[in-house]
């Protein structure tokens, strides 16, 4: 069973040392690789310094395009499982194990780590949590299913979605665009609780300016996806 | 009617347009895709102002009362329809850049990798 944690990285020179640690110790079972998406600052001479895996793209292709380039990767060598976990230190390694158990135990396409089920942990902040749940209700009403935490980071796919992602994956705004669309073909999601901290460095990449355009882009990639088949 | 006036004016100007399209594609700075299609366009308004009695007829078949402004909004929507083509055009463009930059990234990193096992044999 060969397992990939995807790591996207824009200027995160700050976290993704700890973010590596964390993986190595906690999440044995894995492979990663980060995927320097023209990072600005030094994360890619980090990457070289200290002998990280990583893919470096060669031209800037924003958050949906470097995690697409992961799983890409995932799909070229061979992996069975590859999850999506962001490298600025809000995700906790030590639920990737449990991810891929529940994974196969569900027999599920997808795995969303949710910080919204037991509500515990760094829960966003209350604009946003109003946003994400505007989300959910959203995709409540196209889908008919209950996603507590569609804008969350933390997904684990097996390789048939992982094919699928190769194929088609968003270029921004990816997350709960994506999970219309592969309800939509009948691919199976589940969530987990899973407990996320605060940042720690950098900035968030939704700022609170770009969020109206966020949600009218979003909620409109949804309906279209709604509709694609 | 058109006036006389610009009538030479449309067709002075749509005639340049035509040399430099013409002239674009033998230097092989436009792709006959997209010359083909402002060929068409800058023809069109071409003809209607060489022969105003088209216009005419085409602007009070269309219910427009003033000819001049038939040939405005023609060339307005012809412009419109390659515009459009030119996004779609884009966007499929930049997927395959999209996809070229990720293939160009595993590829690199699969290289170095070999070097590296080889390296170490």
């Amino acid at each position: 069973m060969k397992k990939l944690v995807i790591i996207p990285a824009f200027n995160e020179e700050g976290n993704l040392e700890k973010t590596i640690q964390d993986i190595r110790e906690n999440a044995p079972g894995f492979d990663y690789v980060i995927v320097n998406d023209c990072s600005t600052d030094e994360t890619l001479a980090m990457c070289r310094r200290h002998g990280f895996s990583y893919l470096n793209l060669p031209i800037n292709l924003g958050i949906g395009g470097a995690v697409q380039t992961g799983y890409r990767y995932a799909y070229y060598h061979g992996y069975d499982i590859a999850v999506q976990f962001d490298g600025d230190g809000q995700h906790d390694a030590g639920y990737l194990e449990e991810m891929a158990r529940v994974l196969r135990k569900t027999g599920s396409d997808m795995v969303i780590g949710s910080r919204f089920i037991e509500k515990e942990g760094f829960q966003s902040s209350a604009i946003r949590r109003m946003g994400i749940r505007y989300f959910t209700v959203l995709i409540r009403c196209l889908t008919g299913r209950k996603i507590t935490d569609p804008t969350s980071g933390m997904r684990m796919v097996n390789r048939r979605l992982l094919k699928k992602f190769t194929e088609e994956y968003p270029k921004d705004y990816p997350e709960p665009e994506s999970v219309v669309t592969i309800i939509s073909e009948k691919f199976r999601v589940s969530e987990m609780p899973v407990v996320m901290r605060k940042r720690e460095e950098g900035t968030s990449s939704i700022s609170l300016r770009q969020s109206a355009y966020y949600m009218i882009k979003v909620s409109f990639a949804m309906v279209i996806a709604r509709m694609k088949k | 009617m058109l006036a006389f006036r610009t009538q030479v004016m449309m067709i002075a100007i749509m005639i340049a347009a035509i040399i430099c399209i013409i002239n674009m594609l033998r230097k092989k700075k436009l792709d006959f895709k997209f010359g083909l299609g402002w060929l068409f366009v800058a023809v069109c308004i071409l003809v209607l102002a060489a022969f105003p009695v088209l216009l005419d007829k085409i602007a009070y078949l269309a219910g427009i009362a003033s000819p001049v402004n038939m040939l405005f909004f023609l060339g307005f929507a012809l412009t419109v329809v390659l515009i459009f083509a030119l996004s779609i055009a884009v966007s499929r463009l930049s997927d395959r850049v999209k996809k070229l930059s990720q293939e160009i990234a595993i590829i690199r990193r699969d290289m170095y990798d070999r070097v590296t096992e080889l390296e170490m044999k």
